[in-house]
């Protein structure tokens, strides 16, 4: 007994290397929960949960069925649908840098990471199964009870499943793009073309990075971008019940966005080309429209700039689909 | 020489604790009680019985979930007293039974005061959440369930069912009310005058005719709410809980 943690304790020490090891010197390394300290035990566990469809009530939906390895953790359609084929509301993010989040979801709405596997396991649109229903069925399941007691001490429960899911999708890091190394001082790992669309960018013309700034180009406030008049989903606004809040969202990451079509909270805007066309012809005007938003209008050769840019802040990783 | 000496003390324990039992049990006949709780839900003056349909603001409806949280209780007894249960959450179910710890003296009680909801710094989610507690805590996670995975904290009261809306007498359409969020905590009041001697189990009765005064299930907008989606309807719901509660 004392043996075996004495063990446990040993790799846990050998381990803190990784995923810190993913993380670039110059960028601040992400915080770990002090009751979910992250072994590779936890991250093994947590990735086999996820690529495991048996966590939903029909035993047909992974989380990786709507977070696909090749489209850094997103996917191509507007809105996966879950169990059954039903849809909800949103288009599911890109989960690389994750562990960054301060908030979590689009609205903000969850505190921690380590409770959020909750709401796609039980969100009945996505994999439909009440958490104390799945606890009984991974337990029965001696594999799995064998390996959350190898990695948490104690047999499945409803504490160690989001915080082994979590585990895993904090190993989900993605520093290693053409800007990144360009910001090291490779100048020649961006295009001419991708150098005038960062400083684009970065203008006080387009003003994007008032909103999209920092090492995840987010500066993680919540902010209505002007995508409509009328929303269907209130946003941020469904947490405060603020109506100041509604149209708001949570800034989201451009690291990888080149990978993570279609865009916006709903999967609206189909692509990069959509997007720069929203922000320059299609600001809706609501109430709540963040004024940092500018009207502008780029020339074909400055969309292209821009387009280069974003393209450049795609990880070789992401790209090769090799985060795992 | 140690041994003998806790031996010693563990007879005088036991000797002492049987004679304080003794006494007790003695008393609890005629001066102090257990006080146990259970939660009735009445609709047309009937018990409800889930899955059973009913005539309600002239739809077709039939349940299928009701709970509410009860925190914060406090009771004030005829001579001044105060029975303070706000330590603990009591989950109002159908079935669901809370037991006070210790016993009170039998005096009648005149006031209860309670909220419906959990306390903000319990329901924030950022220390203890719903996954950190055993399965036996009321705020633990429960199937229907009262944590709200999707936004921080726990629905403070929840009905689910369904209405019929095409006119075949079958209930069939989903009707769910999911009221959450810290703003929504309902304080509640109420003067009573409740002997406790002859029956000590206290009923919080949830009357769904008055919870539901004057929503009309047919039209879509009344057909849910999880609060942040359809405040108003929300916010109209708490309010009639002023007359929808009662204790018997
Ligand atoms: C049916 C599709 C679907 C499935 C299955 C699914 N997700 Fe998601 N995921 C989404 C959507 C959509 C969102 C955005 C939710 C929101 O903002 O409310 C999301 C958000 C997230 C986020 C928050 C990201 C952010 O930027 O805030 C994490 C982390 C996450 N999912 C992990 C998982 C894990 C772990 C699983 C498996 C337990 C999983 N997802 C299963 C669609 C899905
Ligand atoms: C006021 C803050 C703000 C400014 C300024 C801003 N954005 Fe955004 N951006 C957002 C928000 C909020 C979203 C998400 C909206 C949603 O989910 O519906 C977003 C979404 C995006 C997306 C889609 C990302 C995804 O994964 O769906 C791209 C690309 C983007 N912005 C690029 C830009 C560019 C380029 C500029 C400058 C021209 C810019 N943004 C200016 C707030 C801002």
């Amino acid at each position: 007994m004392l043996g075996s943690n004495a063990c446990y304790e040993g790799t846990t020490q050998a381990e803190m290397i990784f995923p810190y090891s993913l993380v670039p010197e110059d960028i601040t390394p992400f915080e770990v929960p002090a009751d979910n300290p992250l072994t590779l035990a936890k991250v093994d566990l947590g990735r086999r949960l996820f690529n495991e469809p048996s966590i939903s009530l029909d035993s047909t939906i992974s989380c990786a069925s709507c977070h696909k390895k090749d489209l850094a953790f997103a996917d191509t359609l507007s809105i996966t649908p879950g169990i059954h084929g039903l849809t909800g509301d949103r288009n599911p993010p890109s989960l690389l840098n994750a562990a960054y989040l301060q908030s979590i979801n689009k609205d903000g709405g969850v505190a921690k990471l380590d409770i959020q596997a909750l709401v796609p396991i039980e969100d009945e649109n996505e994999m439909g199964i009440s958490i104390v229903k799945l606890i009984d069925r991974l337990q029965a399941d001696p594999d799995y009870s064998r390996q959350f007691t190898a990695a948490y001490g104690t047999d499945v429960n409803g504490y160690n499943i989001p915080r082994a899911l979590a585990s895993y999708v904090r190993t989900l890091i993605s520093f290693d793009s053409p800007y990144d190394a360009y910001t090291n001082g490779d100048i020649s790992a961006l295009s001419q073309s991708a150098i005038k669309g960062k400083a684009l960018f970065f203008s006080d013309r387009l003003n994007c990075a008032s909103c999209h700034s920092g090492n995840l180009l987010t500066n993680q406030s919540f902010q209505n971008n002007g995508l409509y008049n009328n929303y269907s989903d209130l946003g941020r606004a469904l947490i405060t019940l603020d109506s100041a809040d509604v149209g708001k969202f949570r800034v989201p990451s451009l690291r990888n966005v080149a990978l993570t079509a279609p865009y916006m909270h709903d999967g609206s805007l189909n692509s990069l080309q959509e997007v720069l066309d929203h922000y320059q012809h299609n600001l809706s005007g609501h109430t709540n429209q963040s004024p940092q938003l500018r009207s502008f209008e780029l020339d074909d050769d400055e969309v292209q700039d821009m387009m280069a840019f974003l393209e450049s802040l795609t990880g070789s990783q992401a790209k090769r689909g090799l985060n795992q | 020489m140690t041994k003998l000496k806790h031996a010693l003390a563990l007879i005088a324990v036991v000797a002492l604790s049987s004679l304080f039992f003794y006494a007790c049990g003695d008393d609890s006949d005629s001066q102090s009680v257990l006080l146990d709780f259970e939660f009735d839900f009445r609709i047309n003056d009937q018990k409800l019985v889930f899955g059973q349909v009913y005539d309600l603001n002239e739809s077709k409806v039939s349940f299928k979930v009701a709970n509410y949280y009860i925190g914060g209780l406090q009771m004030t007894q005829e001579d001044g007293a105060v029975i303070d249960l706000s330590a603990d959450y009591l989950l109002a179910g159908p079935g669901n039974i809370f037991s006070a710890a210790e016993k009170v003296p039998n005096n009648d009680i005149v006031k209860f005061d309670f909220f419906i909801g959990v306390d903000e710094a319990s329901n924030s989610q950022t220390e203890t959440d719903f996954t950190s507690r055993p399965s036996t805590d009321p705020l633990g996670m429960k199937d229907p369930s009262m944590h709200w995975n999707w936004n921080s904290g726990y629905k403070f009261l929840r009905v689910d069912g369904e209405v019929d809306t095409d006119g075949d007498d079958i209930p069939d359409t989903p009707i769910a009310y999911h009221i959450g969020s810290d703003p929504l905590l309902k304080n509640v009041s109420i003067s009573s005058d409740r002997d406790i001697s002859d029956d000590s189990t206290i009923h919080f009765v949830l009357d769904i005719n008055e919870f539901f005064a004057g929503v009309n299930f047919q039209v879509v907008e009344n057909q849910d709410t999880h609060t942040g989606n359809n405040l108003e309807l929300a916010q109209r719901l708490v309010s009639h809980l002023d007359t929808a509660l009662s204790v018997e």
